[in-house]
């Protein structure tokens, strides 16, 4: 399909400072949609993630740039993605990624200038909030989040020095944050003791992904009093659109969180080098191989996974199995042996087995199948900081004069997130 | 970095709490000192050894008293002995992060609550609830054969479930009176300090001035 040439002369004239600028929508669901149209019309570079599908049930809800009923069944990512890239300037670019949140580390963020979250629980809000704070202020993207509540629409904007992205949630919408949610709260509501999906429409999350992309722009033209703004759209009867400034919430756990003092660069990417590799490079830059790379720590929906299990038993006959995986990325079905999943058995928490070989750290003497593999199949993010403890010889963490912590990050996990598909 | 958890408060309310490295160090400090006073060293033992890599501290812990071992998984007779040995280790985050406990596999606590790996089974991690005190004074009484300790309702090792009420029903567990355990409540007094200099003689009255 022929590429669209536009006639800049109707256009902004402002348009020359959108080009090429590197925006990452998270969640390309009814607000994503329209988010992508309008970014690849402005002249943007939008990338996209999304581990969802789309269904036609949901297809009112869309922007057109997804075709019903032909889309269907796609990674909502990869075919919005795909769908905006006759809408695309010259020289831009667009990627859709197939994956999971949980599957980046704060390095993945720092190529884009803005990072919008358009997803629908506040346990990946939460997350990205954490991966944000991490990056160092020189590399943190600018966020904008957004959501609907009944024909309400809202988007907020911030560069993290006001507020940050968990003052906005409210404790007790935290309460059960895997149910469906929008930067108004959580899209349940009770009545007469019943709990209700909040229904929205098309012309809400048009409006929100609206509110967001003239943030965007407002903000790269560089017009004051945009940054750290709140833009809430109410619906007839009451039709107002208003703007506050949010507040920095007291003894905010997302505030406390804080990047590396200093990050030691490793060439590569974690998709692509294996441990041993990693292992060689940070034995160069620390000079010694007496060091340990602690395993990924996860903290998602309110559990801290941090462990590689390398061995477990089945949960069904309990018979030892091969797991290789972190813990963050096993689900219980995963851990039967062969015999029962041909029998069609089924996972079930056990008590009468303990655990099998689980490790915490991986060394350079970590043996030789575990240093043949990447180290995102170890475990870590496509962009993570990857915590490297030295123990000089310290008995343990009470002598903590002795050991030292380095961080170090791969210098091409940025750019791969222009050119993955799936995560 | 830092570690975060959710919190649970004595009210229901949840929220997000987090600990800087830093914090997670002292916690373990103070909590080693806690327990390093906290027994009787006659009875019960505490020893500091070499972590291996992701540990953040390793404690053994021993109690001499009389108690019973096994000596595989398929080993269903306890053994009389007269000392248990435990392995606990803290991870980085602790206490966010649980701990983890375990016997040699060779000569490991005939109990309930001890799996047949060797593993001991500690109760559901809830961060800054759960503690390190608290998981080695469950495991000192359990070496003991404490039934205050154990839960028979989620056994480890059911095997163990049934001997263990006979022992209890018996009179013989636990072996010891737990306060046995603990070191005297009365602390020694420290020493008295010397006297920085000797009293001065007490100076004459002053002379009547009419």
């Amino acid at each position: 399909m022929p590429k669209v040439v536009y006639n800049v002369l109707k256009l902004s004239e402002y348009r020359p400072l959108f080009h090429d600028l590197r925006v990452l929508v998270i969640g390309t669901g009814a607000v994503g949609t329209h988010l992508m149209e309008k970014f690849a019309k402005m002249g943007l570079s939008p990338d996209a993630l999304d581990f969802d599908h789309f269904t036609l049930e949901n297809a009112a809800k869309h922007s057109c740039l997804v075709r019903t009923p032909e889309d269907a069944g796609r990674n909502k990512a990869e075919c919005a993605s795909d769908r905006a890239q006759v809408l695309l300037d010259d020289g831009c670019s667009s990627n859709g990624i197939d994956g999971e949140l949980c599957k980046l580390g704060p390095e993945a963020f720092s190529d884009y200038a803005y990072v919008v979250a358009a997803v629908d629980n506040f346990d990946a809000k939460v997350l990205l909030n954490e991966l944000i704070r991490q990056l160092p202020e020189e590399r943190r993207p600018i966020l904008i989040m957004d959501g609907t509540y009944d024909e309400m629409a809202q988007s907020v904007i911030l560069d993290n020095t006001d507020f940050c992205l968990r003052c906005l949630i409210d404790e007790s919408w935290m309460k059960d944050s895997s149910i469906s949610t929008s930067c108004a709260g959580p899209q349940v509501r009770q009545i007469d003791g019943v709990d209700e999906i909040v229904r929205t429409s098309n012309l809400a999350s048009c409006i929100a992904a609206d509110l967001s992309a003239e943030q965007l722009r407002a903000s790269v033209i560089g017009h004051d009093g945009v940054m750290n703004r709140r833009l809430t759209y109410t619906s007839y009867p009451h039709l107002e659109l208003s703007a506050a400034h949010p507040m920095r919430k007291r003894n905010c756990p997302g505030c406390a969180i804080h990047p590396p003092a200093k990050i030691e660069w490793l060439h590569g990417n974690v998709m692509d080098v294996t441990l041993k590799e990693a292992m060689d490079q940070i034995a160069t830059v620390l000079g010694t191989t007496d060091f340990e790379l602690s395993v990924h720590r996860l903290n998602y929906r309110k559990v801290v996974h941090g462990v590689f299990i390398v061995e477990d038993v089945c949960h069904s006959c309990g018979r030892p199995i091969k797991v290789m995986k972190h813990d963050g990325r096993v689900f219980l079905d995963d851990l039967l042996c062969g015999e029962c999943i041909s029998q069609g058995k089924h996972a079930h928490h056990i008590d009468d087995f303990s655990r099998g070989e689980h490790l915490h750290a991986f060394e350079p003497s970590s043996r030789e199948d575990i240093q043949q593999m990447s180290l995102y199949d170890l475990g870590y993010p496509l962009g993570a900081h990857i915590e490297v403890i030295q123990r000089n010889g310290a008995l343990d963490f009470l002598d903590a004069e002795k050991i030292t912590k380095t961080v170090f990050a791969f210098d091409g996990d940025h750019l791969k997130m222009h050119e993955i598909h799936k995560l | 970095m830092s570690y975060v958890a959710t919190y649970t408060d004595e009210n229901g309310q949840t929220r997000e709490v987090s600990v800087t490295e830093e914090d997670s160090v002292e916690a373990l400090n103070n909590d080693y000192k806690e327990i390093a006073q906290k027994y009787d060293p006659k009875v019960v033992t505490i020893q500091r050894v070499q972590t291996q890599a992701g540990e953040a501290l390793h404690l053994k812990v021993t109690v001499k008293a009389p108690t019973h071992y096994l000596t595989s998984n398929l080993d269903m007779k306890p053994k009389a002995c007269g000392f248990m040995t435990a392995d606990i280790i803290c991870y980085p985050g602790y206490p966010l992060k649980s701990v983890a406990a375990s016997y040699a596999p060779d000569h490991y606590l005939a109990s309930p609550n001890v799996f047949r790996s060797g593993h001991a089974c500690i109760d559901t991690w809830i961060p800054l609830t759960s503690s390190l005190p608290k998981v080695v004074d469950k495991l000192v009484h359990d070496m003991i054969h404490d039934p205050n300790v154990t839960r028979y309702d989620s056994t480890a090792n059911p095997y163990m479930k049934q001997w263990h009420e006979d022992g209890v029903a018996a009179g013989r567990f636990p072996t010891i009176p737990p306060k046995r355990l603990y070191a005297s409540a009365v602390r020694p007094l420290p020493p008295r300090r010397a006297a920085s200099k000797p009293p001065a003689a007490t100076p004459p009255l002053p002379h009547r001035t009419h």
